[in-house]
């Protein structure tokens, strides 16, 4: 039987159909969000991801029918995992909590310092603007950003430009101009 | 310039404070949470280098899934639903029907997705049924006990994750798969297996995958 493509959607004929499908999704999710920190994990968390789909299906007595369902299930997995691992580093090998202390404390950052000065500068800038310029740096575009301040595109650009030449005017002052 | 500070930025994955459960990041993400609780969560971003990194896979998966979705959602047949063969019909039709169903599937109350509580145990039961040959007539499997009043859930799959049997409200730490529902499965397969209980005061545990090969 030929394998789903990627954009087919959600068949109902067989159960090894769906399975397919939600594999093939799942598979590009994990693909996509899996941090190198959990790579090892990959097989496992994608299991406990099927597993947690079929339970959904059984308990709403309903297929899952997109796409969104399976990718936000791939994300709460990897974060739920990603927080365990945090939170338990007894439980990794030497080689795992080499690799999580070079994630989360990372050796080198683009200029020393910078990191620290930066979010002091963001602390310190108008609410309004340190959340518009909160998501820019979150890579949020600006429809997305003006969605989540519950304003306009065009006010999310403003408060987005003004809060970034804050931030310059604060960084040059603690040293690190342009 | 804001490349390099949003590189910077995103290079802190240090958890800081009281953070939001997964789920609540993936709907506050999506833009579903209230302003009040919008706001906060964005706020403890600033100091949280975890929380801002699950923001940016959340977002991320958020645009890759809107993406997949809205490429199948458009026609019926791709939603599961036979299309009308009747060319009088047309495409406007399967169209504004294609519309209705996702719309109706979109618009429809569901209920709040279970949470995993910060802090709880995750796999918190082991599968003492791992890592051996059975033969088909006798597999039982078997995982840490949880108490008298718990009750358990179990989902058995191949390896290549084709449901094979489920079981619901069980009381006891075992289960006897159907030697029926193993039939049409050649010797040598896979089996996955996960089991979640249900504790008193509605606490979840459950176990991470374990596999067992059929005789």
């Amino acid at each position: 039987m030929a394998e789903p493509r990627l954009h087919d959607g959600p068949p109902e004929t067989t159960p090894d159909a769906r399975a397919r499908w939600v594999r093939v999704h799942l598979d590009r999710a994990f693909s996509r969000l899996l941090p190198r920190e959990l790579t090892s994990s990959r097989v496992d968390l994608i299991q406990t991801a099927v597993v947690r789909i079929l339970e959904h299906e059984r308990r709403e007595k309903e297929p899952v029918r997109t796409a969104s369902y399976v990718w936000r299930v791939a994300f709460t997995i990897i974060a739920d995992e990603l927080r365990r691992r945090r939170r338990a580093p007894e439980d990794a090998t030497e080689e795992a909590q080499l690799e999580l202390e070079a994630q989360v404390h990372p050796p080198s950052a683009v200029l020393p310092g910078l990191g620290e000065a930066l979010r002091a500068c963001l602390a310190l800038l108008a609410e309004a603007r340190r959340r518009a310029v909160l998501l820019h740096l979150q890579g949020f575009r600006a429809f997305e950003a003006a969605e989540l301040l519950r304003t306009s595109e065009k006010r999310a650009q403003n408060l987005t430009y003004r809060g970034l030449a804050d931030l310059r005017q604060c960084l040059v002052g603690k040293g690190h101009g342009p | 310039m804001s490349a390099r500070w949003a590189k910077v930025f995103q290079e802190n994955r240090i958890p800081s404070g009281s953070c939001a459960t997964p789920s609540e990041i993936w709907e506050v993400v999506a833009a579903r949470l209230p302003h009040d609780r919008t706001q906060e969560l964005l706020d403890h971003t600033l100091a949280c280098g975890e929380c801002a990194h699950l923001w940016r896979l959340a977002h991320e998966a958020q645009v890759e899934a809107a993406r997949e979705d809205a490429a199948f959602l458009r026609p019926v047949q791709e939603l599961g639903r036979p299309v009308p063969r009747v060319r009088w019909l047309g495409w406007a039709a399967v169209g504004a029907a294609g519309l209705a169903a996702a719309l109706t599937f979109a618009l429809k109350p569901r209920p709040p997705e279970r949470e995993v509580v910060r802090g709880q145990p995750v796999g918190a039961i082991a599968p003492l049924t791992t890592d051996v040959t059975l033969p088909r007539s006798a597999v039982v499997l078997r995982w840490t006990d949880q108490g008298p009043e718990a009750r358990y859930g179990l989902t058995i799959t191949t390896a290549d994750l084709t449901p094979v049997d489920s079981a619901l409200d069980l009381s006891r730490p075992e289960y006897m798969v159907p030697e029926a529902a193993l039939q049409h499965l050649p010797s040598g397969t896979t089996l996955v297996w996960r089991v979640e209980a249900r504790l008193p005061g509605g606490r979840v545990a459950s176990s991470p995958p374990a596999r067992v090969q059929l005789r």
